[in-house]
């Protein structure tokens, strides 16, 4: 009796299910969909009081933002701007699977306030009219961002698509540690231990690292998912340009490929050599950073590269920082001596504006951006009101680089965080923005001066040893090439990458298979990846600008 | 053939069948058959903003990329290395335990047992990698330490070896869903008839005996159903568990199809490609179910149809 | 027929069952090492862990794991939701799995190959995410619950598995003795072949319990409102918020809270596990009581 009545209640429950569903198929119970019923009523300043112009945002969130509606940023831009923000959220680990499909079933926002798009994106919906150019949007309503743009080559390079328009803004962060974010780091106590000075040529660090073999130590590990933890990458680079990444230089304008040359090769053999010696472990193309860690904590390895060595040691062993110090590039039999440099520029966007947009949400927003564009409104927009989480810097205090500066910020907001908006969608961190905020000192235990730290090293040991011109960030794929050009990354890539394990750890003889590696490398469509590239490339990214600058260095220094 | 009043005689008869069949078939129809004609962006160039139906129409395109990809009969025999060697190995496993189980008297220690194999399925896949690099890491980890022990400083660092790539993932998977996989056979057996173990019994039968006469038999319909339903996904091997796994050292045996798709998407969000290899892989699987299920017609007396 | 004393076991009965015990012990300890072990470092300090000192046992006590994940309210929302969504999408997809799997399991339907094959097709192609997506959103169900219960609710696998035990573990001679009884083929359902399908239904049931209690997928693409997502989807996000993704530049924060990111991340990601899996843990054993034999007793006279 029971399961009868049971499998009738599922039955009738089913079919009422089935029948509201249709009934609310007109309504589309989206409640926060996009489609967006335009503002009609003018809204005159003269009239003083114009209703509020609705704007659809969506953004991709992490979990330190809360609730995004009754933050105090979003209530102090509606105010300031005369706005009505609607967000539409999704975890921003997620954006990338739900962006499509809202583009794709046609029920996007009218803007992308914190999306993810690549150049491919901006130029397949922008050609189609989906996103709108920005130029003369920017250009009459957000002069700030306008000459942004124009002022900040790193910027400008990336925002113009080739057709001359703008089709979104990226979120800008100067950050000079990142740029050089192929570091090495040496355990300093060990060097005094065993009387040696930091090395400044492959040779050097060989005998360096024997000697840290031969008492105990591992000499030089690695781990597959940090931040530039791949050992590889900073060595080569005393051999021959290796930008961690595509692998590719530009050299007199050629664009060149640098696995397949023989400075390469005598790369290889030099690192291959390294392993064969027990200097390297194999675990450093095996396994994580937690492994990693585990083995930097306790002293164990001698050689850890990586981005940023604070977060190796983790949060509550921050003390031990100040005994971690950089190796600078090294100096390779030839006399190259590079580091990788990743400062060439933003690609892709964060912010668009759709073709559901309407003229005054598209006024509106340019408002909103021209103010955020601003040292102070990037402070506001991102920490909050004066007197949360930042305050005015006082007489006297300076910046990273000396100058005087303007913000004291305390970047450890609570999670989650309610006051700003804490680098979320289009904000321009500038590096004039960055070096007005208060610097902490380099070297107190408790972590707060890491950032300080890290432009120390960064400017002391490694700005400047780029190479004068590398490949943008930046690049245009033709839409009619972009598949091809994907198959012929993703082939090269996996291609090089395996080959060049095998070399160093000696499963392939460098001796005997290099020919047919390279062979295999020209196979899988070189020339072609090159000319695609190159097409794509609008011009080299100069990296003259960066410059080792000593009074930098001395003011960290100085800083208690 | 059967002449046609019979056959409307036995369809008005069992009405009942049809009409409990029809709730379903609508489900059927509306979320799988309605969503199908999407599969048409496999031959198609697919752009968002045209959509499925206009987007422009390229043929075979997609799957000659595929096909003509140095990298296809590599990606082929690194997913079928792996899924073969899962199947072969989790099936009998997961039968193994339910038949210990089953013949486990004490009620405490049997439901334990089945509590505690049954957890791990549960493990996420990021956490269940980051156990196997600790202790599978040959220099600190319960592997190194047991290396110490018998005097070995140097373990093996199984990670870097393409060759014991696939019985990492095989083993660590045999380790997480066992447990899990074995409740349906458990069930199954609970639907052998107590008639015949008495029999047996009686009849002076060994464990082993009645196991191999009288259990295997019974549940025998449940294991040739589950290998043929098995088989439709060889090629789909997953993506989340490989991709954590691989590292440039054994990428020659951990690169399957599935993070191959994944890492060209990464260039180029492409819905028509993965579509094409999605359908390649479905019709590999179909075709692999009819052969399996062939077999088993001729084999057995149970099969999918 | 009862057993009236125990039969004594014989030798080679003994040395088997001895072998039994053994080695399910020997695999009750492989997998208990490792949960205890992901139990034990959801209990200690993130630089316990991160150190590797936990081996066996919690190290530096603390419930700073458990405080990180119950400090956002959206934990408790997405609970409840994940409780409605399972319920609701475990009766109906059972339902429906017992509503095709019988009737195709029955020789008499006629034109059933047709439906056989219809599955098994529906079950190897499907059209993608777009054209889903699309389905579910001119159904109006977008982000609404009917969105996480209806969409997936037919499982093709389980219906397969269902229609083979309603074949195998129905006998013949039942289904004639009831239809001389005049029993029609719902009655026959309803009140003869569920009742003695509890083992199948059972694991039914799990299979869509656990299934809905583990997914986030349908939850991230049709919903939009926080306030309706389950649990699994906020903890997803709480967990991979705290994960840095360093190839994507947004590891341009500053260092120091990467350092803190990275710790709420070790902290996390253990206790994360515990607390979604109790829940679905503690469902076991009311389904493991129907994997009881002798269900069949009686229910046929020769």
């Amino acid at each position: 009796m029971k399961r009868e009545r049971k499998i009738a209640f599922v039955l009738i429950a089913a079919i009422v299910l089935l029948v509201i569903s249709a009934c609310t198929q007109g309504n589309n119970g989206n409640n926060e969909s996009a489609v967006k019923q335009p503002d009609n009523s003018a809204s005159e300043a003269q009239t003083g009081e114009a209703k509020p112009v609705k704007v659809n945002l969506f953004v991709g969130t992490s979990s330190t933002n809360g609730n995004l509606d009754t933050n105090w940023f979003t209530e102090y831009a509606e105010k300031t701007f005369n706005l009505d923000i609607k967000w539409s959220t999704v975890p921003n680990t997620d954006v990338a699977t739900k962006q499509p499909l809202l583009l794709a079933s046609g029920d996007y926002p009218s803007i992308f306030w914190g999306g993810q798009f690549t150049n491919e994106d901006l130029m397949k919906y922008g050609q189609q009219g989906v996103f709108v150019p920005l130029n003369e949007l920017l250009q009459e309503h957000a002069p700030n961002v306008w000459n942004a743009i124009e002022n900040t080559p790193a910027l400008k390079q990336g925002v113009f698509a080739p057709d001359g328009n703008i089709y979104g803004l990226p979120f800008y962060n100067y950050c000079l540690h990142c740029y050089y974010s192929s570091k090495l780091w040496v355990y300093e106590p060990l060097l005094e231990e065993h009387g040696l000075s930091i090395p400044t040529t492959t040779e050097e660090f060989e005998q360096m690292l024997e000697v840290f073999k031969d008492n105990g130590i591992l000499p030089l590990t690695g781990s597959i998912d940090g931040w530039n933890s791949d050992p590889t990458t900073f060595l080569m680079n005393a051999f021959v340009y290796n930008d961690g990444g595509n692998r590719l230089e530009v050299n007199n304008g050629q664009l060149e490929f640098a696995a397949i040359k023989d400075e390469w090769k005598e790369g290889l053999q030099y690192i291959n050599r390294l392993y064969s010696k027990g200097l390297i472990s194999s675990a450093a193309f095996t396994q994580t950073n937690d492994v990693l860690s585990q083995q930097a904590i306790n002293h164990q390895v001698g050689v850890v590269p990586w981005g940023c060595m604070n977060c190796v040691v983790g949060a509550d062993n921050m003390s031990d920082i100040v005994n971690w110090v950089t190796i600078p590039p090294l100096k390779g039999p030839d006399g190259v001596q590079y580091t990788a440099f990743g400062g060439n520029g933003v690609s892709g966007a964060s912010f668009t504006i759709t073709n559901k947009a309407s003229e005054e949400e598209k006024i509106a927003i340019m408002k909103l951006l021209d103010f955020i564009w601003t040292p102070e409104g990037t402070t506001i927009a991102n920490m909050g009101p004066e007197g949360e989480y930042w305050t005015k810097a006082k007489e006297g205090e300076t910046g990273l680089t000396g100058m005087p500066a303007l913000f004291d910020i305390n970047f450890q907001p609570p999670t989650p965080f309610t006051w700003g908006w804490n680098q979320m969608g289009p904000i321009f961190q500038s590096e004039e923005w960055r070096n007005s905020i208060v610097a902490k000192s380099p070297f107190t235990p408790d972590g707060s001066g890491s950032e300080a730290l890290l432009h120390y090293y960064t400017e002391k040991d490694y700005k400047g040893k780029q190479p004068a011109e590398v490949v943008p960030a930046s690049i245009w794929i033709d839409p009619e090439k972009s598949q091809q050009y994907a198959l012929l990354k993703t082939n090269l890539s996996t291609y090089v990458n395996q080959w060049t394990a095998e070399f160093i750890v000696g499963n392939k003889s460098i001796d005997k298979d290099w020919d047919s590696y390279v062979e295999g490398v020209q196979k899988l469509g070189l020339e072609e990846f090159l000319s695609i590239t190159e097409e794509a490339m609008v011009s080299p990214f100069d990296t003259s600008s960066f410059q080792r600058d000593d009074a930098v260095v001395q003011n960290l220094e100085s800083l208690q | 053939m059967k002449p046609n009043p019979d056959i409307r005689k036995r369809v008005i008869r069992h009405w009942p069948l049809y009409a409990i069949i029809a709730l379903p078939t609508a489900f059927l129809i509306v979320f799988s058959y309605w969503p199908m004609v999407g599969v048409q962006i496999a031959f198609r160039n697919f752009n968002p903003v045209q959509g499925i139906w206009n987007s422009p129409w390229v043929g075979l395109r997609q799957f000659e990329l595929f096909l003509d990809s140095p990298y296809f009969w590599p990606l082929i025999k690194n997913t079928l290395t792996l899924s073969v060697y899962h199947l072969v190995v989790s099936i009998p496993c997961a039968i193994m335990l339910a038949l210990a189980l089953n013949e486990v008297k004490n009620v405490r220690f049997k439901k334990t047992v089945q509590m505690f194999t049954y957890a791990p399925y549960f493990i996420s896949t990021v956490i269940l990698v980051g156990m196997i690099q600790i202790m599978l890491s040959p220099t600190s980890g319960p592997l190194a330490l047991i290396g110490e022990m018998l005097g070995n400083n140097n373990p093996p660092n199984v990670l870097a070896s393409a060759d014991s790539f696939s019985s990492v993932y095989v083993w660590s998977g045999i380790w997480q869903e066992t447990g899990y996989g074995a409740i349906i056979y458990l069930a199954a057996l609970a639907g052998v008839n107590p008639e015949l173990y008495e029999a047996a019994r009686i009849d002076g039968a060994s464990r082993l005996q009645k196991i191999r006469y009288i259990d295997l038999p019974g549940i025998s319909s449940t294991i040739i159903i589950l290998m043929i339903l098995s088989v439709g996904g060889l090629l789909s091997v997953g993506f989340e568990k490989v991709f954590l796994l691989q590292n440039n050292l054994n990428l020659s045996a951990s690169e399957v199809i599935s993070t191959y798709v994944y890492k060209v998407g990464l260039v180029n969000a492409d819905f028509s490609f993965a579509a094409a290899i999605g359908l390649f892989n479905s019709l590999i699987g179909l075709i692999l179910i009819t052969a399996v299920n062939y077999c088993a017609r001729r084999v057995s007396d149970s099969s999918l149809f | 027929m009862r057993q009236t004393t125990a039969i004594r076991e014989s030798g080679t009965d003994r040395i088997f069952l001895f072998c039994v015990y053994a080695g399910l012990t020997l695999i009750l300890v492989l997998v208990l090492y490792p949960l205890l072990f992901i139990v034990s470092s959801s209990f200690s300090s993130a630089a316990a862990v991160q150190g590797g000192k936990v081996w066996l046992l919690p190290v530096d006590f603390t419930l700073d794991g458990y405080r990180g994940v119950f400090q956002y309210n959206a934990v408790w929302t997405g609970f409840a939701n994940s409780l409605l969504y399972t319920a609701g999408g475990t009766l109906l997809s059972v339902s429906l799995t017992v509503m095709m799997a019988y009737p195709l399991s029955r020789k008499e339907m006629f034109g059933r190959s047709v439906w056989i094959w219809a599955i098994l097709f529906a079950m190897l192609f499907n059209g993608g995410l777009i054209p889903f997506y699309l389905v579910v959103r001119d159904l109006g169900m977008l982000n609404t619950p009917w969105a996480i219960i209806v969409p997936s609710a037919l499982n093709i696998f389980s219906i397969i598995i269902a229609k083979t035990f309603f074949q195998t573990s129905l006998p013949r001679e039942l289904y004639e003795a009831a239809q001389l009884d005049g029993c029609g083929d719902f009655r026959f359902l309803t009140r003869i072949a569920l009742p003695l399908s509890k083992p199948i239904l059972a694991v039914l049931t799990l299979w869509s319990a656990v299934g809905i209690w583990n997914s986030y997928f349908n939850a991230l693409i049709f919903l939009n409102s926080q306030s309706l997502y389950p649990l699994q989807l906020i903890l997803r996000q709480i967990l991979v918020e705290n994960k840095i993704d360093y190839t994507s530049m947004s590891a341009g924060l500053d260092p120091q809270r990467l350092a803190m990111m990275q710790n709420m991340e070790t902290l996390l990601k253990y206790s994360l596990i515990v607390i979604t899996t109790i829940p679905i843990l503690l469902i076991y054993p009311f389904v493991q009581k129907y994997f009881v034999q002798g269900v069949m007793i009686g229910s046929v006279k020769e």
